[in-house]
Order: structure tokens, then sequence, then C-alpha cells
């Protein structure tokens, strides 16, 4: 192969590389954190309703520790199934778009049940201040469900905006890139076979490269971001992606190796029989 | 059979280049990225390290407290139970643990983080529930009854000279300053009735001993 050959083919490689890099980046992207049915499995999973629904009874107990109340009063009040109810309906709205809104009108609708089989219990009489005391008590378990399932409806808003967006361009870029690595490994083969191992081991070595550096420089275990119980979702979240591109990083160092030691080999055996059949006309 | 092992050979030399430009332009573009986006990466890096916990802080089983520069020089692990707090006229002795989450409060008596530490010679915030079991009887302390600190690293007594009812989200009524050890212990007011309280019956008191 001649020089210019060559070069031309490292060229064409690094190309290559970065496209193939994408490409698979953006393929895992869309498969995990940006898959509504992966993000669903991994915030179940990772304990996420449960861990969520104890976090709003432990934060609701400091009003109900100075309310006079019972702590028995958030008996029942927020469970499980309506978390899970909220939290999804959440995850429907910032990745699909759809419309949504927090039943916390169903929380106070418990509580109040509560508060009202408690005060008969205990023949309490309610004077005008008392009634006010308990609406404000009411409104701030209210508010607590619902800034823990949403945090901030701005902010909320904001992101699935952004996640909208970039939605609607991971799979045309994915596509574009995809085509665009086909072509240039096509036309690398052409110039050079062991060129395509050569930028399959080296995108694969990049993602492998990824994950040790995030592994070190990164304290992607130690996110403590709002609660625990996001932090934990985040977290897994976090380490799928950089689990799969590592991966997905390992097969493609092996299958470039074997590429480029097949494709050498290859190359060496027409070069074999071509001196082969030069020396049986020289005899 | 020289043919076939200078051939053997040309294929290993070809296989080590390859590998040797793999690398090549693993380097480079790792080397590029970082001169494009260098800045760019550290700045996320710092962001999630932002929001991360260090799980390797010193922890410390014993407060160091220096009395002659009344300064601490190991702090106790957030959350933990470092005194009690003793009100006797009240008959109230509670664990003061430090911080003020509310898993901390269900166990007893929380200190501010944001202020300092009985001995440091400033601010001290300290706040309990005000149900039977903690800091109900508060409203019925005496201008000058004592309140006494019982720390790991010593004891701290305070006299009270002031009491206030000021609503939760008049911060201003509890001043964080380092020119006087002043302790203010406070509860949800009033400490009866049924509802949300949003006011807070707090306790001033100036460090005697």
């Amino acid at each position: 192969m001649g020089k210019k050959k060559r070069i031309i083919s490292y060229i064409l490689s690094i190309f290559l590389v970065i496209f193939l890099f994408i490409t698979i980046l953006l393929t895992t992207l869309n498969c995990t954190i940006l898959s509504t049915l992966n993000v669903k499995k991994k915030v179940a999973e990772s304990n996420y309703y449960a861990e969520l629904q104890k976090i709003i009874v432990e934060s609701s107990q400091n009003y109900v520790m100075q309310s006079g109340f019972d702590e028995s009063i958030m008996d029942g009040v927020v469970n499980v199934y309506d978390v899970q109810y909220d939290v999804d309906g959440l995850i429907d709205y910032i990745y699909e778009g759809k419309e949504y809104v927090v039943q916390s009108n169903m929380i106070r609708a418990n509580l109040d049940k509560n508060i009202k089989e408690y005060v008969e219990a205990n023949d309490y009489e309610i004077s005008e201040e008392n009634q006010k005391g308990i609406d404000e008590f009411e409104n701030a378990i209210e508010d607590i469900y619902k800034r823990n399932i949403m945090y901030s409806e701005e902010t909320i808003k904001q992101i699935a905006h952004v996640v909208g967006i970039i939605k609607k361009v991971t799979p045309i870029a994915m596509i574009v890139c995809a085509i665009i690595s086909i072509v240039l490994a096509l036309i690398t083969k052409e110039t050079s076979s062991p060129a395509i191992g050569i930028s399959m081991l080296s995108t694969g070595a990049l993602f492998v490269f990824l994950k040790t550096y995030s592994g070190t420089n990164v304290a992607i275990n130690n996110i403590l971001l709002l609660n625990k119980a996001f932090s934990n979702t985040l977290i897994a979240m976090a380490n799928q992606v950089i689990q799969k591109l590592y991966t997905v990083g390992v097969i493609l160092c092996i299958a470039g190796v074997a590429f480029i030691i097949y494709a050498e080999a290859k190359k060496k055996v027409v070069r074999v029989k071509l001196l082969e059949e030069h020396s049986q006309i020289i005899r | 059979m020289h043919n076939h092992k200078s051939i053997h050979w040309l294929k290993v030399e070809a296989i080590i280049i390859d590998l040797i430009v793999a690398s090549i332009i693993v380097i480079g573009l790792i080397g590029s990225v970082n001169l494009l986006f260098g800045k760019q990466i550290k700045s996320a890096i710092e962001l999630v390290d932002m929001v991360s916990i260090n799980t390797n802080s010193n922890v410390v089983s014993e407060i160091k407290f220096n009395e002659n520069s009344k300064e601490i020089a190991e702090y106790p692990e957030y959350g933990s139970r470092y005194a009690n707090i003793k009100i006797e006229s009240l008959d109230i002795n509670l664990p003061l643990y430090y911080g003020d989450k509310l898993s901390i409060l269900k166990n007893g008596v929380g200190q501010s983080s944001g202020a300092y530490f009985p001995g440091e010679g400033g601010a001290i915030i300290c706040m309990g529930h005000n149900t039977k079991t903690f800091l109900y009887r508060l409203p019925e302390i005496d201008k000058n009854a004592l309140i006494e600190i019982e720390t790991t690293y010593g004891n701290f007594e305070y006299k009270v000279f002031q009491t206030k009812i000021v609503n939760m989200y008049n911060v201003d009524e509890l001043p964080v300053q380092k020119d006087e050890e002043i302790l203010m212990l406070y509860t949800c007011y009033p400490v009866t009735g049924l509802g949300h309280k949003t006011d807070r019956f707090v306790v001033y008191a100036k460090r005697v001993n």
C-alpha cells in the first residue's frame, strides 16, 4: 500500500472513530436516560416510590409533632401507590409531554378524613382559630407532597421542554451519524481493511477510558441531589449509561483487535500467493 | 522457509503498527477533547462534586476543644449526639444533637449547624419539638433560670435574660454573631391547640459559667 493511501486511511479512521463514538453514545442515551420505559424501570428498581413515600411522611412529621395531633394522623394519608401514580405521571409529562397534575387534593382529602375522625374520637371542640390552624396544617402537608413529587413546577417545565427537544433531535442525529459511519467504513475498507479494525479498537478504547476516567474523577456514587431517593435513582441511571458504554467499548476493543489480525493476515496471504506465482513464472 | 519466516514477521509488524496507530488516535482524540472542552469538562466535574457527599470525611468520636483560643479543632459528625441540655427548673433533660434535620428532632434537641458551638463564644441556636416529651414546658421558663449544656468537652451554663414569641419566618430574631455567647433555644408556639403553628417561643440566655 502506498504511503499516501495509508495516510488517507488513517485520516478516515479518525473520522470513523468520531462518528462511531457519537453513534454509540447517542444510541445508548436513547435506550437509557431518554427512554420513558427504562426510566420508569430504573425508578422502580431503585425503590424510588417507597423511598419517596417515606420521605414525604418523615417531612410531614415536623408539622405533625407541633400540631397537637398524634403521629397516627398521617396513617394512610400518603401511600406508595399514590406516589407511584404521581411519579409515573411526572415522567410521562417530562418524556412524552402528556398533561399532568399532582394528585395532592387526594392527599388533603385523606388527611381531612383522619383529622375529622381524630377530633370526633377525642371530643375536641374546634374554635375558629383552631380551624385556621388545621387548614394551614393541611396546606402544609399538601405542599410537602407537591414539593416532594415535582420539586419545582417551573424547573420541571424547563426540563420537559429541554427533554422534548433532545428526544426529537437525538434519533435524527443518531441516524445521520450511523449513515456517515457506514459510508466512512465502506470507503476505509476500500482504502485499507485493517483501518476499520483500528477505528473499532480506538472507539472501544475511548469508551473504556471514559469509564476509568469517570470512576476516578467524578464522584458519581456520592451524588446527593434533592433527596436520597432521587439521588439513588440518578446514580443508578448514570451507572447504567457508563456500564453500557463500557461493555460496548470492551466488545469493540476485542472485535477491533480480531479484525486487525484477520485483515492483516488476509492481506499477507494475498501477498504470499502473488510471490509464489511470481517465483513460478521466473522458473 | 526464509520467505515464510519474514512474511510471518511482516504480519506481526503490521499488526503492531495498527495497534500503535489506534493508540495514537485515542491519545490524539483525548488530547483534542481536553484542549477544546477541558474547561467545560472541569466545570461539569466540579458541578458533580458540588452535589456529592464526601464519604471519606473524617468523623470524630470526640470533640477537641481549645479553651484558650475558644476553638473547636474537630467538630462532631452531623446528626451525632454530643451533649445534653438541662433546665432543672422545668425538669427538662434532653439529648442535644448536632444538626436540625427532622430525623434528629425526633430524638431530642437539635443544634443549628449554621451557628456556633457551646464554648466558641458566639450564638448557639437550638430547637426542639413542643410535645410533652420535649420542650412542651419551655414557655413556662422564668427570667434568670439556668440552662446547662453538658458536652463531651466541658459543661456550660447559661442564664435566661429574655423570652420572645416570634414568627417562624422572622429569622432576624435569631441573629448569628460571634461577639457574645448567647444561647437561643426555641420551640413551636402555642404548645396547645391543633393545627399548624407559625410562631416560635424563643428563650435567650447568656453564658455565665
